[in-house]
């Protein structure tokens, strides 16, 4: 469904992203794990055209997106929550999710169930929620615009424990309506445990690209890319 | 005395400097009484120019109201000349006026958060007052009907008059001013103002000193415009003239003596041919030639003539400044507190709006302490370093620096200390060459610097701007010019992004041995653990706003709670 | 009370000037990130379209001026502004200012530097509480009122507005939900066009007409978008509230020029004291730090 193509992405005249290439399925769950300062977010933007792209292609379908449109992959059903968040500040929590609702897709999960937050406070600016509020109007707007693919940086930041779980959950059953997901994260915990697969990124490359099963049965192999020291 | 003088004017100036006195005291044996009279217009005009130019193309100080201080200086001599007093004095006191006014709109609209727009808007409404009031204080002014000035020196003799004050002018501003410190400073806050204030330089006084500069030769060139035009009225100060002087510098080319008098010659000479003929049109023609020119062109004729004749990069890059200092530091530090830690931070908190970032850190870093601050992202590390630097003001807590309090302290302020700053993103003055760059660092500096192998590669680097180097160099040659302007105390963030592993582990051997060499104490946000491991006397690992331990690395990374931050294992 | 009426009334026409002055200002700031200092000189235009079509019938002259303004905005953003956004607000300002100039000159060639005046549509006073006033600035009060209120409507409550304000608040993210950037921000262009235009199509028959009359109206405009926090849209209009009181307070009491004066210093003060905008909403984290990460 989605395809990266040797894409080579960064800001300015420094490339951060470097010739990577990978192939995301409809349904699949992909975790990307990396220390900090590896270029996982640069990819998200690079995907989305939302910093320089050097080289290389983002294909849809097996049809190439011109860079720097991120507008078209909208409308194809791609969206991404960015690592801040992304949240229109001086709009309510009603608006945003408005913006993201496409016509003619109903995502399989009622984001509202999941997140009880958005009713309770819809009127009530983004910009004055919490951290972890915020992430939750975010990640309801992902599952509202995504129809085809959804990439979410830091995708745990701010979240306590059980909403995380309702998270994946909601993004589990996406995800089986056809749907590919593609998570940032920091640490391997969350995605070894509901990923089907894990990609792995030092300096802007991909050095580890296996299904989360195998790592789970072995988790050194993913901890030693990622510990401290 | 001598010596100075050499590093300011080379051969090739003196030449310059003779053949335009020789053309200059020529023209009138040349010239028939009207083109003489034009010529002397244009000179007058050509002032005009460079002294808009001193602030918009030397410091990056934008006006679109420079007539306010034309105007002040031609009512200066006007007013002088209907009241029977000497002119010298007349425009000596609109000179006096026009820098008054430089310096408060300058204070008012060149802080440090101000945008560009400020001052466009700021010196518009000061062209307007002043045209407004030329033509309502009839008592003075005359009013819209204006005040003639006659000398009856003739077209000959107010020529001369003119062309020697011009012409002195322009030696004294660019000896005095553009080819001393302040022009290196102008420069140095146009190519990258971040950069220049961590290297203890006052953006905003060097900006109104220049608006200040520019504002009193602009008025010279209205005091001595009033005998030429022989008629003063409002719209020497309006916004017409304002407009035009802008066309006339873009047209010319910014930064360059001769293309400001290039630029204001061609265009009043063929306003004086052409504007008969295609009147109002010709004015037109003028502001499609400015849009195209700002668009397009940016650098105007100047800067074409210097593609054209392949000038070498260091020369454009330079734009007439004197990169180079005296010898031995530009500034003393102040005394230090012996026994004060060098770096302390108590009970600092930050916000960003309204979420919390920084909750709390108390910190003190010993003299010649090297220490590290690791944590997970969003853990305040780099908006930490940022409130040691000056950049962020804490909501709450108190930051001193080698025993000064500094907690309100502007960054130059900081960096006079001696606190040298590292960036994520590093900041050179990417137009200028390196050699320039270590040049700017050197004049600047506040010890006299450690001989280091690092910087010797970059100092013969001298053909191609740092623009041009890969991020490695660039971090390089921040580091080298950050040295080699002799800091106390060192702030470092990330210093190993981006680079290769071998690239990584000799810097931070390079920055060991610069502190064991030259007992600076150095503070570094870093990632990479196997850097942290080489460089670090102490590492401080922070997370959501808070020191979570402290330690040697190994005490540190045996530590459960950092394990957990960083794999967010529950 | 005669003259309290009429100074109320003034201010409300000034006030009426002002706020689609400054909301134009405001947009095209907030979308933008553009100082359009040519925004005085689109005064001009609309009110030189109003002398120049005098034969037409007065409301049809208002709406051609208002289709001169769309076509003129796309033209400058495409023409001008879409290759400078990346050289800095100082490429564009500088930009804009030879909009300006050419704007200027234009009408300077075509229609001289004599002042012109255009005639009010409806003539006669009326009595309000026992004070007679213009009816045409009646009018035109109301209409300019209505227009902002409309075009505050149109932002705050349609779909359009939304995206609108999306954009605004972060286009990066705007674009990732579908908002094309470049149509959002070519609109925003036109519109803050059109407003100006607008008002000075409106405010022709009051106003004296000569080529260099907008460059005035641009200090209270911008002064009057500093007033709020910079990028807000109500900000603007509450800022022109305060610029039409104070210039109508400072006129009733003062000569002109000490009135330009005074005015012009508080704009210093201002400038000086919040050089990023006056703000007493709670203050959001706006600018995305970008993190190479």
């Amino acid at each position: 469904m989605l395809e990266l193509h040797a894409l080579t992405g960064g800001y300015k005249d420094t490339r951060i992203v470097n010739d990577l290439s990978l192939r995301v399925e409809p349904g699949e769950i992909v975790g990307v794990l990396g220390r900090n300062g590896v270029g996982k977010t640069t990819l998200l933007k690079s995907l989305f055209g939302l910093c320089r792209v050097f080289s290389g292609e983002v294909r849809i379908d097996g049809v190439a997106v011109p860079s720097g449109r991120p507008e078209l992959l909208a409308r194809a059903g791609c969206t991404l929550m960015p690592d801040d968040r992304g949240v229109f500040a001086d709009l309510t929590v009603a608006e945003n999710l408005r913006l993201a609702a496409r016509r003619g897709y109903r995502p399989p999960v009622d984001v509202r169930a999941v997140y009880p937050l958005l009713d309770e406070r819809a009127d009530q600016a983004a910009g004055t929620l919490s951290g972890g509020q915020k992430q939750q109007v975010g990640l309801a707007r992902a599952v509202l615009a995504g129809s085809r693919l959804i990439a979410v940086d830091e995708f745990s930041q701010g979240l306590q424990p059980s909403v995380v779980d309702d998270s994946i959950a909601a993004l589990r059953t996406v995800a089986a309506s056809g749907v590919a997901v593609v998570l940032v994260e920091q640490g391997p915990e969350i995605p070894l445990r509901f990923c089907d697969r894990i990609v792995v990124m030092v300096k802007g490359g991909i050095v580890l690209d296996a299904p989360a099963a195998e790592l789970r049965a072995d988790p050194s192999r993913l901890t030693d890319l990622l510990v401290v020291g | 005395m001598i010596s100075a003088l050499r590093q300011r004017v080379g051969a090739g100036h003196a030449a310059a400097l003779a053949a335009a006195v020789l053309a200059l005291a020529a023209a009138p044996f040349v010239l028939l009484p009207y083109p003489l009279a034009l010529l002397t217009l244009a000179l007058v005009y050509g002032l005009f120019a460079f002294g808009l130019d001193v602030a918009w193309g030397r410091a990056g100080v934008v006006s679109i109201g420079h007539a306010a201080f034309f105007g002040l200086g031609a009512y200066g001599s006007a007013i002088a000349a209907a009241h029977d007093v000497p002119m010298v004095l007349g425009g000596t006191a609109g000179v006096a006026a026009a820098v008054v006014v430089a310096v408060l709109v300058g204070l008012a609209g060149l802080g440090r958060r101000a945008m560009p727009a400020t001052m466009a808007v700021l010196t518009l409404a000061m062209t307007l007052v002043m045209s407004q009031g030329a033509r309502s204080w009839t008592s003075l002014t005359n009013g819209t009907n204006g005040l003639v000035v006659f000398t009856g020196d003739g077209v000959v003799g107010t020529y001369y008059r003119t062309a020697a004050i011009v012409l002195g002018t322009v030696v004294l501003v660019w000896l005095v001013v553009l080819r001393g410190r302040l022009g290196r400073r102008f420069l140095a806050i146009r190519a990258d103002q971040q950069r220049a204030e961590h290297l203890g330089i006052d953006p905003r006084r060097v900006k109104t000193t220049a608006l200040a500069v520019s504002g009193a030769v602009s008025a010279v060139a209205g005091a001595i415009a009033a005998p030429v035009m022989g008629l003063v009225s409002p719209s020497a100060a309006g916004i017409v003239l304002s407009t035009e002087v802008l066309v006339w510098l873009a047209v010319g080319g910014l930064g360059t003596i001769s293309g400001a008098f290039l630029g204001a010659g061609l265009v009043t000479l063929g306003e004086q041919t052409l504007g008969d003929v295609l009147g109002s049109w010709y004015l037109l023609l003028m502001g499609v030639l400015f849009l195209v020119v700002v668009r397009f062109a940016p650098e105007g004729l100047a800067g074409l003539a210097r593609t054209l004749l392949r000038r070498p990069v260091r020369e454009k890059a330079a734009g007439g400044a004197v990169l180079a200092g005296p010898a031995g530091p530009a500034r003393a530090l102040p005394p230090v507190d012996g026994a004060a830690p060098a770096v302390s931070a108590q009970d600092v908190e930050k916000d960003f709006g309204p979420v919390p970032v920084i909750k709390g850190i108390d910190l003190r870093v010993g003299s010649g302490e090297v220490i590290c601050l690791i944590g997970p992202n969003g853990a305040g590390k780099s908006t930490f370093l940022g409130v040691l630097a000056g950049e962020h003001l804490p909501e709450r807590g108190r930051v001193q620096l080698a025993g000064h309090d500094v907690t309100g302290w502007a960054p130059h302020e900081r960096a006079r200390l001696g606190l040298g700053r590292l960036f994520q993103v590093p900041s050179v003055f990417l137009d200028l060459t390196p050699a320039q760059n270590l040049a700017i660092a050197r004049a600047e500096a506040v010890q006299p610097p450690v001989a280091l192998p690092l910087y010797d590669r970059f100092l013969e680097a001298d053909a191609a701007p740092a623009r041009e180097l890969s991020l490695a160099d660039r971090r390089a040659l921040e580091l080298a010019m950050v040295l080699s302007w002799g800091p106390r105390i060192l702030l470092l963030d990330e210093p190993a992004a981006g680079l290769s592993h071998e690239d990584s582990i000799a810097l931070a051997r390079t920055l060991r041995d610069v502190a064991e060499r030259t007992g600076c104490t150095l503070v570094a946000v870093e990632h990479d653990m196997e850097i942290v491991r080489e460089l670090a006397d102490r590492v401080v690992v922070l997370a959501d706003g808070r020191i979570l331990v402290e330690g040697s690395m190994e005490e540190v990374s045996a530590h459960d709670e950092v394990r957990r931050a960083y794999l967010g294992v529950a | 009370m005669d003259s309290l009426v009429s100074f109320v009334l003034s201010t409300a026409n000034l006030f009426g000037f002002y706020a689609l002055l400054a909301l134009g200002l405001g947009l095209v700031f907030g979308q933008l990130g553009v100082v359009n200092v040519a925004h005085g000189d689109l005064v001009m235009v609309g009110a030189y379209v109003m002398y120049a079509l005098t034969p037409v019938p007065f409301p049809l002259r208002v709406l051609l001026a208002v289709l001169l303004a769309v076509v003129l905005g796309l033209a400058a953003e495409w023409a001008i502004l879409r290759r400078l956004y990346s050289r800095g607000m100082l490429a564009t300002l500088l930009a804009m200012w030879g909009l300006g100039i050419v704007l200027r000159q234009l009408a300077e060639a075509i229609f001289g530097a004599t002042p012109r005046s255009v005639e009010a549509p409806i003539e006669g006073s009326t009595v309000v509480l026992g004070t007679p006033f213009p009816t045409y600035r009646l009018v035109v009060t109301g209409v300019s009122l209505a227009v902002v209120v409309l075009a505050l409507l149109v932002v705050y409550r349609t779909s359009l507005g939304l995206k609108l304000r999306a954009s605004i608040a972060n286009r990066d993210m705007a674009a990732v939900l579908g908002i094309p950037p470049r149509l959002m921000i070519a609109g925003t262009f036109a519109v803050g066009t059109l407003l100006a235009v607008l008002a000075g199509a409106l405010q022709s028959p009051t106003l004296g007409l000569t080529p260099g009359m907008g460059v005035a109206f641009l200090a209270p405009a911008f002064f009057a978008v500093l007033v709020g926090r910079l990028g807000s849209l109500t900000g603007p209009i509450v800022g022109a509230f305060v610029v039409a009181l104070l210039s109508s307070l400072l006129r009733r009491y003062l000569t002109e020029t000490v009135a330009e004066l005074l005015f012009f210093a508080a704009l210093v003060v201002l400038i000086a004291a919040r050089p990023a905008g006056l703000s007493w909403r709670l203050p959001s984290w706006s600018t995305r730090t970008r993190n190479v990460a």
